[in-house]
């Protein structure tokens, strides 16, 4: 059974079409990765997914309540690591005794004892966006769609960050994730190109590349 | 290569300075039609200038040269005689209850004119009117009226020692209301729009309307700390709540939580905190403190202009706490007031979830 089942959506605003026609599935424990470049149509069909925007046309079914983490970082910039920790899982519907073992867990698995009392506004970008990741993890959702990640981290923090998404699948979340990075196209189990709101490619990310040399081939 | 000069530069510059004014829909509002929103307000809606005042007359004694000083008055155009009270008894609740703001009565001591104290202006206008139409008509009459020489007492009804502390602290709520409940909310809610916040709480299990009401509520009682400041400031300068001071706290809790649907409102529908900003002063700050009765009379502005400011939300305002805290009425006297407030929140309420789902379906 498919925990994300897309098929045949598009989006239009105004004479702009975002999403063309798209179709896709994710699979438990699956990475897979909307590939494309600025403006293909990731950030859109991300949102309906998350039933932040309408769909013009199509059917979306997704299992349960997904975790979200937006492209630009969105947790309250003002209160610390602990707050913000706190504030979304009391929203996430987590009581005390469950919050207090999330946020222990999470703090030893990033490594945030540090920053804990740090308004999350002077953190290190490579350490707010593990923060929202695991944000976006903390009521344990069977799906997770990560809208572009790793956008704006060096390379160390872009790894990082895949280590946790990876760590993620293996105990059996979906995750859509998507990125405009090539190389981050071999972290994902599938991967789906996108170029002008339409689905170009898909299929496993090696398999993918070794048919036409490179992926940029498939934006052209 | 080609050399460009200081003129290229400049001429570029403009260019590009045109064509971002005329793709900015904000730019072009404070630039074009808020010149002429002044223009008309100043030019033309606002005015210290009473052309009409509404007087009541009493003659308990049926007195001849009364009615000829009644008649006298009723020539004048600026003054007309909304109603006669047949004993002195009922001045106070022609006060209270019409939409008087002064009474001439004529009893056995002579003339006397009685002024509502609540606003200064109006009452000092009206005095002034009223003592130059009697100034002639004594002059005509000297043979009946030798002992009015000096102008006829005057008595301040709800104000009686005219203090001056009494005509600001209507507005000041209504400005602190505006700017708490409306202009930091707004913003503040748009700012989480911007930041992606609000989309990360609307992927919650939250509802909407948990969502709002969680941000509007601190705002909320930012506006009653500063509501018992003010009434602490009341009761500092000797002012005391004439009526019942729930309808009084009720009265601040409405137009709060109206200022705050204005908010959320502007918010909803722009999607720049610095056009909710430059909005919420062009259309609920300078609206609400110039036409609401305020700092310019009402009756001093024109027929079309006037039914519109009624509808405003600071005319309700500031028109019910003069008349709960200054005068005592209840809520019967200013139930008009409290349902202009009360379906201007709902409507606002209304468009600024339609504004909100049309950017978030959920």
């Amino acid at each position: 059974m498919n925990l994300v089942e897309i098929s045949h959506v598009s989006k239009c605003f105004g004479d702009f079409t975002a999403v063309n026609d798209v179709s896709l599935t994710l699979a438990k424990g699956e990475i897979l990765g909307l590939l494309g470049a600025n403006g293909a149509g990731k950030t859109t069909l991300i949102r309906m997914i998350c039933d932040l925007l309408r769909p013009d046309g199509g059917q979306i079914s997704v299992q349960g309540r997904p975790g979200y983490m937006c492209q630009t970082f969105s947790l309250v910039e003002e209160l610390t690591v602990h707050e913000n920790i706190r504030f979304y899982a009391t929203l996430a519907g987590l009581d005390r005794a469950q919050t207090a073992a999330r946020e222990e867990a999470m703090v030893a698995s990033l490594e945030l004892t540090p920053y804990l009392n740090r308004q999350v506004k002077l953190l290190p970008s490579g350490w707010r966006q593990a923060l929202s990741f695991s944000i976006a993890v903390i009521a344990d959702p069977p799906v997770l769609i990560l809208d572009e990640p790793t956008s704006g981290l060096d390379a160390l923090s872009r790894r990082r960050m895949w280590k946790l998404i990876q760590a993620r699948a293996a105990e059996g979340t979906g995750v859509i994730v998507s990125t405009h990075y090539l190389d981050e196209a071999y972290y994902c189990s599938r991967l789906t190109i996108m170029n002008g709101g339409r689905v170009v490619a898909s299929g496993v990310p090696q398999e993918l590349a070794a048919t036409q040399q490179d992926f940029l081939t498939y934006f052209r | 290569m080609m050399q460009t000069t200081t003129k290229d530069h400049i001429r570029s510059v403009v260019r590009k300075e045109f064509r971002h004014i005329f793709r900015d829909k904000v730019s072009c509002l404070l630039l074009f039609l808020m010149p002429v929103v002044i223009l008309l307000l100043f030019g033309y809606a606002l005015s210290f200038e009473v052309h009409h005042h509404n007087i009541q007359v009493c003659n308990p004694g049926h007195d001849a040269a009364a009615e000829r000083l009644f008649a006298q008055l009723e020539a004048n155009p600026k003054i007309h005689i909304a109603g006669r009270l047949e004993s002195a008894g009922q001045i106070a609740e022609a006060f209270a209850t019409a939409n008087t703001r002064a009474v001439v009565l004529y009893g056995n001591d002579g003339i006397d004119i009685f002024l509502d104290g609540t606003s200064s202006y109006f009452s000092t206008s009206i005095e002034l009117m009223l003592e130059s139409v009697m100034a002639d008509f004594f002059a005509r009459e000297r043979h009946v009226f030798a002992a009015q020489d000096d102008g006829p007492p005057v008595r301040y009804v709800y104000n009686p020692s005219l203090k001056k502390e009494y005509m600001p602290i209507p507005g000041l709520v209504l400005m602190i209301f505006i700017l708490v409940s409306s202009i930091v909310l707004g913003t503040s809610v748009n700012k989480e729009k911007i930041q992606g916040t609000y989309r990360m709480l609307r992927m919650t299990r939250m509802a909407s309307w948990e969502l709002i009401a969680g941000k509007s509520l601190p705002y909320f009682l930012i506006s009653l700390f500063h509501v018992a400041v003010v009434y602490l400031i009341c009761l500092y300068f000797g002012i005391v709540i004439q009526g019942s001071l729930l309808l009084f706290f009720g009265l601040c809790i409405l137009y709060s939580v109206c200022c705050m649907s204005l908010g959320l409102l502007i918010a909803s529908w722009f999607d720049r905190p610095l056009d909710v900003l430059i909005l919420c002063w062009i259309v609920l700050f300078i609206p609400n403190v110039f036409l609401s009765g305020f700092i310019f009379p009402i009756s001093a502005m024109d027929g079309p202009i006037r039914a519109v400011v009624t509808y405003l939300p600071g005319t309700a305002f500031i028109s019910a706490f003069r008349d709960i805290a200054y005068k005592g009425t209840g809520i019967a006297e200013n139930l008009s007031w409290i349902l202009i407030l009360f379906s201007e929140l709902v409507l606002a309420i209304a468009l600024s979830l339609v504004g909100f789902k049309r950017r978030i379906p959920r």
